[in-house]
């Protein structure tokens, strides 16, 4: 109880400072707002009006304090530029983007994992070399190559998925299978490389354990050695980053949801910048925010059920 | 090529294009001016623009092959667009091209570029263009079922005068009166010939679309838009797709297609992979390259490309303002080392841009021939050791975007620019900036668009001093007249006798430096014909496509 609470207050903390953080950038970047809202060929008395509408007179921390208070009560305002409500604008978007995440999260644990394993139980090997050699080029690889890479093999050479857009899985779940692959696939390569070097270090610190040795002696297969014994106890690392990456992840969703045409929150984010929106950036900032600190806390917890001393010194 | 306007979105297309080497085509704004002596000789208002639509795809006659009706169709867009209600959501190409199937134009051009009624059965001035009166189709009904009437054009140009966005290209707009059912009279402040220019429904320019009366008033009408157009509304995921299904009660014959899907696919790159790989039927590109390819493809009967008419070209506007550009000697020597070959060679553009004079196309009704200095390196150079020798170096900022490929671009001018002793320094701005900072007069030289291309009145705010968007800072009262007498003129053979004064103008004086003319290839799968097939009401050829704006109604797909 103490830890949620603890946790809920360190969010709002994050969340008031992100936000505002977000709201001063915006307002540094060169042009105009209402430029961008009616382009240059408004009458100066238009202009007026829309920045009286605006309220961008008022001081910046005035203007803030006024958001944040409507956001409290739930109400994200509407977008200036599309008139839309900007939690309705997220609602459409913010699953696609989760979606995302979570599949390529997905696939980079489940390349990762196995890749580390074969590493660490032979450390200097070839096999562990040619991994590691594989991990360095995954990481060394721009994700917008990957993606075009992806795209071009995959979707324009052999036809086997989409190039571009998204289907629901409510509509289709193939279909939304296929719309995500290579977009997950794109976004999850330098994920595997640093996961699988982080775990790999982390069982061979484990392996060479005592009570590996001991579960050796006792003529335990390599197989449940490494499942029952050692894979636990060399996670933490591993689930501390899964969650830290999340920001990553999101990070280059404006990228990957460009190239692949996704309805995603990414590229509502870059939209919403690039147009000087406050409103929608704002949403969306406080979406990804929330997102990211609620993940992270997800994964304290994880910490305690893999590790019963971090369960018993947080009861303490 | 149509109607143009400038406006942000004229320029931001233009600009954004110059990344693949591409241009856009746009609408007109209207604004204070003095007109002289109009001469208006029948209800057909103006004239002739660029050249017609070149098209080398099959059409439905030359294939001999009969439209059939049925299938559905998947188009690539460049963006997606904020809203759909056209007078307040401004649109780029990309919301144009939907438009075009939702709504209908109260005039578009006919195949020799002329503008002609289209939803509005005449347009029609009185003897000195003061008072115009739109006569309305009889019988045609918006899709929510309302009838198109005087009073339903009359609630749309209500709502575009009371738009911040577009409220400025309407200032001629006087006064409206529902005369009957079916006419409206519309009284101008002054003069104003061209006005039906502006109801096409062309990039900058989108008062022309008829929006249903009760999506105006709803103030989220443009998530779910009502038009009277081929194709009615079915949904909008922002930034994945919007669909459209044929209007079986379309007030011409209906469009072929049961349905056309338009999916915004903002990276070119995966636009042309994903009609490379099918997912896509048709799509619209500036890139020479591009168009060379789908060409050659083309001859191996894999796809079908479409060329539009030039647009408006590709330029560089120079401040007069600042120094050493306030001295025309040394913008004549700008303009005479810009080897134009060079150019079109790195843009990959030999063959697909025609070199320009002047504003308008050499192709274009519009154009004739004027002082505009020829490439002449020796000459240039013997300009700027004159400049030199009486005030010293010359030395100005080069801008542009931060496009990689666009810095490449002005590496090219500042190396032909070095070659006659000028030094140029570039400076690499974000789009938003750039504008900023060209409206607000702080620059030398800078990669623009925008200008040029389509009817002259729509650049009335760019080359009249008393338009605040006049970025050159050239002017002169000789130039003024004409653009104004140009305006208030409707005789398409009267108006280029002004016209030709501009361009001669501009030609001695040099605030611009025109390179080359911008097309569009429509690149569409070979089992989808009739782009270039576009009929009138009356069953003549129209304008099938200005700039990359284009018209669905008479595309088919074969079965």
């Amino acid at each position: 109880m103490r830890l949620i609470a603890s946790r809920f207050l360190r969010l709002v903390a994050v969340l008031v400072a992100v936000t505002f953080a977000s709201f001063c950038m915006v307002a540094l970047l060169p042009g105009d707002i209402v430029s961008s809202v009616l382009g240059p060929d408004a009458t100066e008395e238009a202009r007026e009006q829309a920045r009286e509408d605006l309220n961008l007179d008022a001081p910046l921390p005035v203007r803030y304090v006024q958001w944040a208070g409507d956001a409290l009560r739930g109400d994200l305002g509407v977008s200036y530029r599309t008139n839309q409500p900007v939690a309705e604008a997220l609602g459409e978007r913010v699953w696609v983007t989760i979606e995302l995440v979570l599949f390529s999260q997905l696939i980079a644990l489940a390349v990762a994992i196995p890749m580390a394993i074969f590493g660490a139980l032979r450390p200097g090997s070839w096999l562990d070399r040619i991994l590691s050699g594989t991990q360095l080029a995954m990481l060394a690889t721009p994700g917008y190559l990957v993606a075009i890479g992806l795209m071009a093999i995959f979707a324009v050479k052999l036809g086997w998925f989409d190039t571009t857009g998204y289907t629901p899985f409510t509509e289709n779940p193939l279909a939304n299978l296929k719309s995500l692959l290579l977009p997950a696939i794109a976004l999850a390569l330098e994920q595997v490389a640093v996961y699988a070097r982080v775990l790999r270090t982390d069982l061979i610190n484990t392996f060479d354990q005592d009570f590996i040795w001991f579960a050796r002696a006792k003529g335990n297969t390599t197989r449940d050695i490494v499942v029952r014994h050692a894979l636990r106890p060399s996670s933490i690392g591993l689930v501390t980053l899964t969650g830290v990456s999340i920001g990553r992840m999101i990070g280059g969703t404006v990228l990957v949801e460009t190239i692949f045409a996704l309805p995603g929150l990414g590229r509502f984010t870059i939209d919403a910048i690039n147009n000087r929106d406050f409103m929608a950036l704002q949403g969306a900032v406080v979406v990804l925010t929330v997102g990211f600190v609620v993940v992270n806390f997800a994964v304290d917890i994880l910490h305690g059920v893999i590790d019963p001393r971090i369960r018993m010194e947080a009861a303490r | 090529m149509g109607n143009r306007a400038n406006r942000p979105w004229r320029r931001i297309a233009a600009i954004t294009l110059l990344v693949a080497a591409v241009a856009a085509c746009g609408g007109n704004k209207p604004s204070d001016s003095s007109p002289t002596e109009p001469d208006v000789s029948s209800g057909e208002t103006t004239p002739v623009t660029d050249a017609p639509v070149l098209t080398n795809a099959p059409t439905t006659t030359n294939a001999e092959l009969v439209p059939t009706a049925g299938g559905s169709i998947t188009v690539g867009l460049n963006s997606e667009s904020t809203g759909y209600n056209p007078t307040v959501d401004a649109w780029a190409d990309s919301g144009h091209n939907v438009a075009h199937a939702i709504f209908d134009p109260l005039a578009t051009f006919d195949a020799g570029g002329k503008v002609v009624p289209y939803l509005a059965e005449a347009i029609t001035p009185n003897d000195d263009a003061t008072v115009w009166t739109i006569t309305v189709r009889p019988g045609v009904t918006f899709h929510d079922g309302t009838p198109l009437n005087a009073e339903a054009v009359r609630l749309n140009f209500e709502a575009n005068k009371n738009s911040p966005q577009f409220g400025s290209q309407l200032a001629l707009l006087g006064s409206m009166a529902v005369i009957d059912d079916l006419t409206l009279e519309l009284a101008m402040t002054q003069a104003w010939g061209t006005f039906p220019n502006v109801l096409c429904g062309t990039i900058g320019s989108q008062i022309g679309y008829m929006a249903a009366p009760a999506m105006l008033a709803s103030a989220d009408g443009g998530r779910s838009p009502i038009g009277t157009g081929p194709f009615t509304f079915v949904e909008w995921v922002p930034d994945d797709h919007l669909t459209v299904a044929r209007n079986d009660a379309y007030w011409q014959d209906p469009a072929y297609l049961d349905e056309v899907v338009f999916k915004p696919i903002p990276d070119s790159t995966s636009r042309k992979a994903a009609k490379d790989a099918g997912d896509i039927d048709l799509y619209y590109t500036g890139s020479s390259s591009e168009i060379q390819e789908y060409q050659a493809q083309q001859a191996d009967g894999e796809v079908n490309v479409t060329i539009g008419a030039p647009g408006e070209g590709d330029m560089v506007m120079l401040n007069t303002k600042s120094a050493p550009l306030d001295d025309v000697r040394v913008r004549r020597a700008l303009a005479m080392s810009v080897d134009i070959p060079r150019l079109f060679d790195f843009l990959d553009a030999t063959g697909v841009k025609q070199p320009t004079h002047g504003p308008y196309a050499d192709s274009s009704f519009w154009y004739v021939e004027s002082d505009y200095p020829e490439y002449d390196l020796e000459g240039a150079t013997a300009l700027i050791d004159e400049y030199v020798a009486e005030k010293g170096p010359v030395e100005f900022e080069f801008a542009g975007g931060q496009d990689p490929f666009i810095v490449s671009i002005q590496e090219l001018y500042q190396s032909m620019w070095s070659e006659i002793g000028v030094t140029v320094n570039i400076v690499s701005r974000a789009q938003g900036e750039n504008i900023s900072a060209v409206i607000a007069g702080d620059f030398q030289v800078v990669l623009w668009g925008g200008i040029g291309g389509g009817d002259p009145d729509n650049d009335y705010v760019d080359f009249h001093s008393n338009t605040g968007q006049n970025f050159s800072g050239f002017n002169t009262p000789e130039m003024d007249a004409a653009l104004d007498a140009g305006r208030a003129l409707t005789d398409p053979d009267e108006r280029k006798e002004q016209y030709a004064i501009v361009q001669k103008v501009l030609g001695e004086n040099v605030p611009y430096i025109w390179t080359g003319t911008n097309q569009y290839g429509i690149i569409t799968s070979t089992d989808v014909l009739g782009i270039a097939d576009f009929d009138l009401p009356d069953g003549t050829p129209g304008q099938p496509i200005s700039g990359q704006v284009f018209f669905l109604k008479d595309v088919w797909r074969l079965q």
